[in-house]
């Protein structure tokens, strides 16, 4: 296997991206948005007129404190994005996120499981928001847009259906055309050009994670677990006795899982390797029931991305746990996307350029 | 009406089966065999005589009696042959009925690596718009889906000839041509759902669009510094090699 790209990547990844703070449509030339509608993170990609992409994140998170004129005027010069909501000072994004560590509250997630969350009543005007700041508006009316959509899980009974034609909804009403896509599918379109395609994309989400396996752009296997970043932080917050907010930060404190040093990094590191088990034995399952499989002439890829895989060691860890599967068939490398965040949205601005 | 004894239900029933080879391992060379006809007519000469002897009935009384019990024995005897001879059949229809349907399994799977093999040869999208077309792997698949919807039809009609019959026997079949019939529903949906059909009939789509008004609706009430505010936006690596592989996969340049 080549072991070229598994390398920890996040510093490769953040010297590739460039920072730059601009309007949502200032250099947007080409038509096609990509939307990457994650539980943890809401990211929109659109071409730009010097051949790039640019990509807009932003967490998906919000958190509600008590109104009062004082702190409306602190978060309004601080620039955190707020909005009034039932008497309260309802916080968006990734301040509502930093906020919550530094009050040791949790946040509220207009998602859950990869889906829309049905028993946040606020989820939906919270999340539109988010959407809307990330996107911006289209360039000219019925522009495309396609938006990430996860795959029926096999360990949930999770409604997509309504997901996706709530989201389709709302991408309509801003004048948006709305194809969804699904995410793992997206991420084969970013990551697999030079394979024709070919091979299998893992999106490791806060919600979920979603595989598919795609033979020359054709999905032969969608499906998700609901297992993601979060479940890792419900198991590490439950094992350590602290709040989940708290084992999110702890995850993302530039740990290595390979090497945990302490009894915190020791419990995320268990549940990374219990996860990425998890998964690769379903896949395995899957392509051995011989149900809806290509056969692969030669070894193909695996290419991660999302959140969750940006861990330190997350790449070595993996090819480690896969090694211990008796996978059925070859595999060429292992790799995470160079842009693990932006991948999806990227793959679903590929398909809105193309008009898949 | 009293009573009947069913004489060759009551043999048959209280009857044990056993092979020569087990009669041998107890020592048993010879064995002494009996007709069931003869032990009921043994058995109905006794009542006879016991009832004469009574001398609670004449003589013709008798006569009448005994006529009349052996006409019912036969027709009850013919009855239990006709559900014997039915049984048989119900027994050889199943066995022809689960053997139609693993060679319908087989031709579907035949027909499946048929479409896998036109796939593979046509590259990317030969095999989609194949199937989205009605091509030759579709059409073999549409096939496939009749021959079982008509081997399903055939499995019910089946079963529900079985009831009539009646007996132990036939109620078993029943039971196991009903299974076959809800397996053969689980593999059409199956294989629906794989080629985008179904069984069900589902014309109206879901159209949550009041859902996404209200949000819209709502937010756009709700006082916010969200324009205001800039969003962190990061440049990355473009997506036009992407966009030049597709096209020239899909024989466009």
């Amino acid at each position: 296997m080549d072991q070229e790209r598994t390398e920890d990547q996040t510093n490769d990844f953040e010297a590739g991206m460039e920072s730059a703070s601009s309007s949502a449509t200032s250099t947007s030339k080409l038509l096609g948005r990509g939307l990457d509608i994650g539980t943890a993170n809401i990211a929109a990609a659109v071409q730009t007129e010097e051949g790039g992409v640019e990509v807009a994140v932003e967490r998906n998170a919000f958190l509600d404190i008590k109104a009062d004129v004082y702190s409306k005027n602190m978060l309004t010069k601080l620039k955190v994005p707020y909005v009034v909501h039932n008497g309260n000072l309802v916080v968006l994004g990734q301040s509502a996120f930093e906020l919550a560590n530094i009050f040791s509250r949790e946040t509220r997630r207009p998602m859950s499981d990869g889906l829309i969350s049905p028993s946040d009543v606020d989820a939906l005007p919270m999340i539109q928001l988010i959407i809307e700041k990330v996107l911006g508006e289209p360039a000219e009316r019925g522009e495309n847009c396609y938006f990430s959509v996860p795959a029926e899980s096999i360990d949930a009974d999770n409604n997509v259906i309504y997901h996706q034609g709530l989201f389709e909804g709302l991408l309509k009403k801003m004048g948006y055309t709305a194809k969804p896509i699904n995410e793992a599918h997206a991420l084969v379109f970013a990551e697999l050009a030079d394979q024709d395609f070919t091979g299998i994309g893992l999106s490791f989400g806060g919600g979920m994670v979603n595989a598919c396996v795609s033979y020359k752009t054709i999905p032969a296997l969608q499906f998700s677990v609901a297992r993601g970043g979060d479940w890792i932080d419900k198991n590490v917050a439950q094992v350590l006795g602290i709040k989940a907010s708290k084992a999110t930060s702890i995850k993302e404190s530039g740990i290595d899982i390979r090497d945990p040093k302490t009894r915190e990094e020791e419990a995320v590191s268990i549940y990374y390797r219990n996860l990425i088990h998890y998964l690769m034995e379903n896949i395995q399952v899957r392509f051995q029931s011989g149900q809806d499989m290509p056969s692969f002439p030669d070894p193909i890829d695996i290419v991660c991305s999302g959140g969750t895989s940006l861990i330190g060691g997350f790449i070595e860890v993996f090819q480690d746990e896969f090694s211990k599967l008796d996978f059925p068939i070859p595999i060429r490398r292992i790799f995470r996307a160079e842009e693990a965040l932006n991948s999806v949205a990227k793959g679903c601005l590929v398909a809105a350029a193309i008009g898949e | 009406m009293e009573p009947k004894i069913d004489v060759l239900a009551t043999l048959e029933a209280k009857a044990r089966k056993t092979t020569i080879e087990e009669l041998q391992q107890k020592g048993r060379r010879q064995l002494k065999v009996i007709r069931a006809s003869e032990i009921s007519g043994m058995i109905q000469e006794s009542i006879r005589k016991t009832l004469e002897a009574s001398e609670l009935l004449p003589r013709e009384q008798v006569d009448e009696l005994v006529d009349r019990a052996s006409a019912e024995f036969e027709e009850l005897k013919e009855a239990r042959i006709k559900e014997q001879r039915q049984a048989r059949e119900l027994a050889t229809k199943l066995a022809k009925v689960q053997q139609d349907l693993e060679e319908a399994q087989k031709e579907l799977e035949r027909a499946h690596q048929e479409c896998e093999a036109l796939r593979q040869q046509g590259g990317a999208a030969a095999a989609p718009a194949a199937l989205a077309d009605g091509g030759a792997s579709a059409a073999v698949m549409m096939k496939m889906m009749e021959e079982l919807m008509a081997l399903k039809a055939q499995v019910q009609q089946g079963a529900q000839g079985a009831a009539p019959a009646a007996g132990g026997n036939a109620a078993g079949l029943e039971e196991q041509l009903s299974k076959i019939a809800g397996a053969l529903d689980e593999k059409l949906d199956r294989f629906g759902k794989k080629m985008g059909l179904s069984s069900a009939v589902d014309t109206a789509t879901v159209d949550f669009s009041k859902l996404a008004d209200r949000a819209l609706e709502e937010s756009a009430k709700l006082e916010s510094n969200v324009d205001d505010v800039e969003i962190e936006k990061r440049k990355g690596a473009g997506i036009m090699g992407n966009l030049d592989k597709i096209r020239k996969m899909r024989g466009g340049g």
